[in-house]
């Protein structure tokens, strides 16, 4: 599981450097992430733009992950791939989910917000 | 387009299905989007037989056979755990209904294989199951 995190102002921007999020890695993925977040990050964005393919359970896991870091912090997802956004269309849960084109999109916003 | 091989009930078993299929539909001429549909397919089915039928015991035996012929992509699946049978199909319900805390985080695997496939069928034969997914494939496949 490689999870490489960059922190920009208040903004943490976590990529998963894997090809896969499929069952076999779900729960090291949860476990990775919850990692992150318990060490006090308040707003995160999973950058998932080197995921090719993902399936149900990764998609289980990414719900898992958002419902832990709860309502109060901060969570997007950013650079959907076409097989992965189509796992969120068909579930219909791109609808729960704030989601970026990019990641820049937050860099840039977190730049300008610290001047 | 012919493809089979025999993996005992575990999920980086089933990872590197999912990659061989995908390797090998690539190399047969099918579009990426119709090959992400039929790995995300095989994927959930695998991850049905090692999660209900195995129940995550790690030495049940499942066979996958998958034939292309003509554009029409026939996958078989087969396993020794309990008879089960396909859930009838239906929609998906708007998870922004739902409150934050009761998001699905599974439940989707039965849909997604009906919605990416034209036909779910599966039969009991010998106390094995054996489950078949049709999907006619369309562009430029050979």
């Amino acid at each position: 599981m490689n999870l490489e995190t960059q922190k920009y102002g208040d903004v943490i921007i976590v990529r998963l450097c894997e090809g896969r999020l499929d069952a076999a890695l779900s729960v090291r993925f949860k476990e990775g992430m919850r990692e992150i977040v318990d060490a006090g990050a308040t707003d995160i964005v999973l950058d998932l733009g080197e995921v090719a393919f993902m399936d149900s359970s990764g998609l289980g896991a990414v719900v898992s992950v958002m419902k832990h870091i709860g309502r109060e912090k901060t969570f997007r997802i950013a650079a959907l791939t076409p097989a992965v956004d189509k796992v969120f269309k068909l579930t219909r849960m791109d609808s729960v989910f704030k989601i970026l084109s990019s990641p820049n999109d937050a860099i840039d916003q977190a730049l300008k917000a610290t001047g | 387009m012919q493809y089979s091989t025999q993996i005992k009930s575990r999920q980086p078993a089933v990872t590197s299905v999912v990659a061989d299929v995908e390797g090998q539909l690539c190399a047969s001429g099918v579009n990426p989007e119709q090959t992400g549909e039929v790995c995300l397919v095989l994927a959930e089915a695998l991850n049905n037989v090692v999660e209900h039928a195995y129940r995550y015991s790690e030495d049940g035996d499942i066979e996958v056979d998958l034939s292309l012929i003509n554009q029409n992509l026939t996958i078989n699946i087969s396993d020794f755990g309990p008879e089960f049978s396909v859930p009838e199909p239906r929609p998906v319900s708007d998870p922004s209904t739902k409150a934050f805390e009761d998001l699905p985080e599974g439940g989707f695997g039965w849909r997604l294989i009906q919605m990416l496939t034209d036909e779910v069928s599966v039969r009991r034969e010998n106390n094995r199951n054996h489950l078949q997914l049709k999907k006619h494939l369309h562009g430029n496949t050979p």
